[in-house]
């Protein structure tokens, strides 16, 4: 009996290009192979690194009395809600006044925040969302699965390695009112180039004068300076000087090392506080629609960390280490090329911050680098630069320089 | 101008402000079988002994980290939860004919399931709930944006399954509507199909091509029997009496206690007679896509406690063990109950609370018993009824009764 199937109309989608990328690379036989895709933390020995602090929460998590797997709350838990909150918005924000203009909830990592937050806009009305080219791959399906309208302007200059802010501004100016402007709070993925203050306080300035509404992307926060508070501070102006309104997409993905236990959170702040417990309603309820609660044991740690204070500081301390071996590699990138007089301006590599670099390379030349050199990066050349260390630098760099010499016909 | 000034704020979710109003009740003796969470003879959270001896080999196993796993999640888990599910010998499963993603437990295997329909399924964009159904279903599909429409399910007068009602609602229904069932368990009457009813559901579906979607959220706690509790999903599938495509949301919240850690899969099967790679492989990447683009990949821990459970045959025969601890104590709890109001003399019959299954007892109490229940007697129960019976233990089984015993009477009496 032969039955025709209901779905035979399906077509087979594309592999998201950085799975496509690491595919390669575990396929890959080669004992020389290299991986700076994935933005992923790795230790100088090359494997993925657990935060000290983290392995501490879990030894005490393990030992607590009442630890379990119980159902938390639709908002999440509340201690790592409260934790969250004070790192982006400090500890004075949420006593001061003993108001909190805040509405949050607990999210499946930052690409479930993200989620939430359009699906908040879209709930409110607000459906023009406005991207920065170039942009994290997924923003924009994840626009298009809520039903929202893409824009795009061009945010980085590719040609001299810097932000083109002059289009920034006019993107704002010409935007139509109530746009969704989608920023990274630090840390740009996948140029590694941010706003400098004065550039963000314009930016802000702009956002009120023309009455658009900002989702901040924030996986990031530590990796920049190396510096939870200083990394965060744009929020806590927008939120008390500028006093605009704004949701932020939090993750502990990368600064806790969490990945897979996809620790999140996204915060809306209401600036008349009437009206939080309305905004608190609304992501409840359509994370209830999904989700229906977000998983417990990374908030757990998390909560852990935010309510020892001995814990707290060696996982900030943590943090900064790991910005600086980043700084460092990054340092050594920029002089092994310059040694070996690749041609070509390499500055970009030590003026962007975070995991990646945005080294400019053509996909052909991406191409080359793996076929030939056995080194993954991605097709747009965003380089992860912790999958660097101090014994595989040199062969990156070569690796780079024979590319960036050979004739492309 | 505020822009956020217009949103409506919403009502609670039912069953959270019932937690929170019981949270805020400082009587000392209060009882909560609102949320189907289960609980020991203590009243407290109990985390199974599989699960404590999967923590510790976890935590002890020198590859254990913190890694982003696949979009399609932990593959050992994805892989056992299917055989779990099907069984150890399934053809589907050795066929080929199966696609199965990691989610975020059941609910978010549903929501994955209608957004997954409701934009490739070429049939009828109506599903089909139980009267009476778990309170989240309808909530689930018509935020997706389909049409809800509903089948009987729970006869009130009888207190039994409405078998009749069922199978006209089905004859009933344009060929190729989705209907979603309940494997076992049934949520919130605890009243399931016996294997022959069973049958005659499957032909009746089977004859009109309808779609169907397995909720399977209680396997093990129906009967303690993994196997006895999959009879509707394994005879649908590998005796092929549907042919039609099927999708199970299955979920690891209860059977293994893991509620907060999101542990569940759904699994396609297009079809039951052939399998087709090129279709399967189109299928995962639509669901890939969806994944994505919503919380990108699953959570971690959870999903590799239960493939440890499941892959290890000492951890999966102590885990056999637990279910069967949990069913035998709710099973306990049923048959004291039942049994104390039989001794009180409480009106009406109360043989439907042992012939029920799984964590909940449909206990037919009218709003207006419940709402009392709560106020004089600090007992929660959902406003339909529905109690959760892991929720009573020797402590405390006694009070519920003599409750249910004076609120029956109170509302008897003012008939009169």
């Amino acid at each position: 009996m032969t039955v025709k199937s209901k779905f035979t109309h399906l077509t087979k989608e594309e592999p998201d290009p950085i799975i496509k990328t690491l595919t390669q690379y575990h396929q890959d036989q080669s004992p020389n192979k290299l991986d700076v895709s994935i933005g992923v933390y790795k230790s100088p020995d090359g494997l993925l690194y657990t935060f000290p602090s983290i392995i501490e929460a879990k030894e005490i998590y393990h030992n607590e009395k009442n630890y379990g797997h119980n159902y938390t709350t639709m908002s999440g838990i509340k201690e790592f809600i409260n934790g969250s909150q004070q790192l982006l918005f400090g500890k004075d924000v949420i006593t001061s006044d003993g108001e909190k203009k805040i509405a949050s909830i607990q999210t499946i990592a930052g690409t479930g925040a993200i989620h939430m937050g359009l699906l908040f806009f879209m709930e409110a009305g607000y459906k023009n969302f406005y991207l920065g080219l170039p942009s994290w791959s997924n923003y924009i399906p994840m626009i298009e699965t809520v039903g929202g309208k893409v824009n795009t302007y061009e945010y980085y200059n590719t040609a001299n390695g810097e932000i083109n802010f002059d289009t920034v501004k006019k993107t704002l100016i010409e935007a139509p009112k109530n746009s969704v402007f989608i920023f990274q709070t630090c840390c740009h993925n996948p140029t590694g180039a941010d706003f400098n203050n004065d550039q963000w306080i314009e930016v802000v300035k702009l956002i009120k004068q023309y009455d658009h509404l900002v989702l901040m992307d924030t996986a990031y926060l530590g990796f920049s300076s190396g510096d939870l508070i200083k990394d965060s501070w744009i929020l806590r102006y927008m939120y008390e000087e500028a006093e605009i309104e704004f949701v932020v997409a939090q993750s502990f993905s990368k600064n806790m090392g969490l990945y897979g236990e996809r620790l999140g959170a996204v915060h809306v702040i209401v600036q008349d506080e009437n009206y939080v417990d309305h905004a608190q309603s609304t992501l409840v309820a359509n994370f209830r629609h999904e989700c229906s609660f977000a998983p417990s044991f990374g908030a757990r740690l998390a909560q852990i960390i935010f309510e020892n204070d001995k814990l707290y500081q060696q996982w900030t301390k943590e943090v900064n280490q790991v910005t600086q071996r980043l700084q460092n590699l990054r340092q050594l990138v920029y002089q092994t090329l310059i040694k070996l007089e690749t041609p070509g301006n390499w500055k970009t590599v030590i003026q962007q911050k975070g995991l990646f670099w945005y080294s400019g390379l053509t996909p052909q030349q991406n191409d080359r680098l793996i076929s030939n050199h056995n080194v993954y990066s991605t097709s747009i050349g965003r380089v992860n630069i912790a999958g660097l260390n101090e014994q595989n630098v040199e062969y990156f760099c070569k690796a780079i320089d024979e590319v960036v010499r050979h004739n492309y016909e | 101008m505020a822009p956020f000034a217009g949103i409506k704020e919403l009502p609670p979710d039912p069953l959270f402000g019932l937690k929170a109003r019981y949270n805020a009740d400082s009587r000392t003796n209060k009882v909560d079988l609102g949320i189907g969470a289960y609980r020991d003879n203590n009243g407290k959270p109990w985390i199974l002994p599989a699960v404590r001896q999967a923590e510790q080999k976890l935590i002890n196993s020198p590859d254990y980290n913190h890694e982003y796993l696949s979009i399609s999640g932990f593959a050992p888990f994805t892989e056992s939860a299917a055989k779990v599910i099907l069984g150890e010998n399934s053809l589907a499963i050795k066929d080929k004919k199966i696609v199965s993603q990691q989610s975020l437990s059941g609910t978010g295997a549903l929501h994955l399931a209608g957004v997954f329909i409701k934009e490739f399924y070429q049939g009828n964009h109506t599903i089909y709930l139980s009267q009476p159904t778990w309170a989240n279903h309808k909530q689930i599909f018509e935020y997706i944006g389909f049409k809800v429409a509903s089948y009987p399910y729970w006869n009130n007068d009888t207190k039994s399954l409405d078998l009749s009602g069922f199978l006209k609602a089905i004859s009933s229904a344009p060929d190729g509507s989705v209907f979603l069932l309940h494997a076992c368990a049934h949520n919130p009457t605890g009243l399931d199909p016996n294997q022959s009813q069973w049958d005659e559901i499957l032909a009746a579906l089977e004859k009109k091509k309808h779609f169907i979607i397995f909720d399977s959220a209680y396997q093990g706690f129906a009967s303690g029997d993994l196997e006895k509790d999959a009879y509707p999903i394994r005879k649908a599938i590998d005796s092929k009496v549907i042919t039609s495509p099927i999708i199970i949301c299955q979920s690891f919240a209860k059977n293994v206690g893991m509620y907060g850690e999101r542990v569940g899969a759904i699994h396609v099967i297009p079809s039951t007679v052939e399998s087709n790679d090129s279709l399967n492989r189109a299928i995962k990447s639509q669901l890939n896509r969806i994944i994505r683009s919503e919380l990108s990949n699953p959570p971690a821990y959870g999903s590799k406690i239960v493939a440890t459970i499941l892959n290890d045959p000492e951890l999966y025969s102590q885990w056999r063990k637990d279910l069967v601890t949990m069913s035998s104590r709710i099973g306990e709890m049923r048959n004291t109950l039942r049994s104390k109001l039989e001794s009180l003399g409480t009106p009406g019959t109360w043989n439907h609370i042992t012939e029920q299954t799984g964590m909940f007892s449909f206990t037919g109490l009218t709003p207006q018993m419940v709402e009392r229940l709560e106020k004089h007697h600090g007992i929660y129960l959902v406003s339909s009824g529905r109690a959760s019976v892991a929720g009573l233990n020797e402590h405390n089984v006694d009070q519920v009764a003599k409750a249910i015993d004076e609120v029956v009477r109170h509302f008897g009496k003012s008939k009169l």
